[in-house]
């Protein structure tokens, strides 16, 4: 939910969202969600591979 | 240590394949602009305009960064102050993203700069979507080889 | 015996000559990886240690995070 009362989701996984967590601008033609934004940015990448030789 | 992902997030010097290719530390201006919380706003907007810059990230002494300074907080009204002015907690980005996927993002969602930080909130520099967007058409020529009907 | 240290420290001691040893798998390895340092498999760290590093110097080993 916007400050002005409107519901946007996150243009990936359609979570609800208060703003666009990249440019943190209202009226984003494409909001983007926290954690959805780090996956894709390879910010908080998990572990990409197993352990082990 | 914490591991190569924290190495890598502190902005410090790496080897490998992915070492050679552009990334958002790499292209991030170094010389934007800063000021302190403690600043006045008068000044630090005759101090980048001097510059010739239109961002100020807002630091403290460690170089921590506590907000933004775009064009529209600067010239807002004087009397607010940087900590009234400025744009508190603006979304940063760590310095071993790709500039391919910075560039794309920037350009997406419109965004002037995006200020790169290392994982304990240091200023890395400030990441222009210009000098996003022309580093990964530098890199996509080099890699794929410029198209036709250019010269 | 092992202690976990922070970056700065790993800085320090490889400035002192420390060797950097790195138990990811090569292709990770062959990524990204601290300058200077060299692949050695998790599983036989131990067999290849021993003819690999100098027990002199000081070692620090890594991996992706401290989890």
């Amino acid at each position: 939910m916007t400050k002005q009362g409107v519901a946007i989701a996150c243009a990936k996984c359609e979570a609800s969202i208060d703003q666009c967590e990249f440019c943190e601008e209202p009226g984003c033609g494409v909001p983007i969600c926290y954690g959805c934004m780090v996956e894709a940015l390879g910010q908080a990448v998990a572990h990409p591979h197993p352990h082990g030789g | 240590m914490d591991g190569k992902l924290d190495w890598l997030a502190a902005g410090l010097p790496s080897e490998g394949t992915n070492a050679e290719r552009p990334r958002a530390g790499n292209v991030a201006r170094k010389d934007v602009p800063t000021c302190r919380l403690d600043e006045r706003l008068g000044d630090v907007r005759d101090r980048v305009r001097e510059a010739r810059w239109d961002a100020c990230v807002v630091v403290n002494e460690e170089r921590v960064v506590f907000g933004l300074l775009r064009s529209p907080e600067l010239e807002t009204n004087l009397d607010l102050g940087i900590e009234g002015a400025m744009r508190p907690g603006p979304s940063t980005f760590r310095p071993f993203v790709s500039i391919e996927e910075m560039a794309a993002f920037m350009i997406e969602h419109d965004l002037d700069s995006s200020p790169i930080t290392t994982s304990d909130g240091r200023l890395v520099g400030l990441l222009r979507r210009q000098d996003a967007a022309k580093a990964a058409l530098e890199l996509h020529e080099k890699e794929h080889g410029s198209h036709g009907g250019r010269t | 015996m092992p202690q976990p240290i922070d970056r700065d420290e790993v800085r320090r001691l490889v400035d002192g000559g420390a060797q950097l040893v790195e138990v990811l798998p090569a292709n990770e390895y062959e990524e990204d990886r601290l300058p200077g340092a060299i692949n050695m498999s998790l599983r036989r760290l131990e067999e290849e240690a021993r003819t690999a590093l100098d027990r002199s110097r000081p070692i620090v080993v890594y991996c992706w995070d401290s989890a």
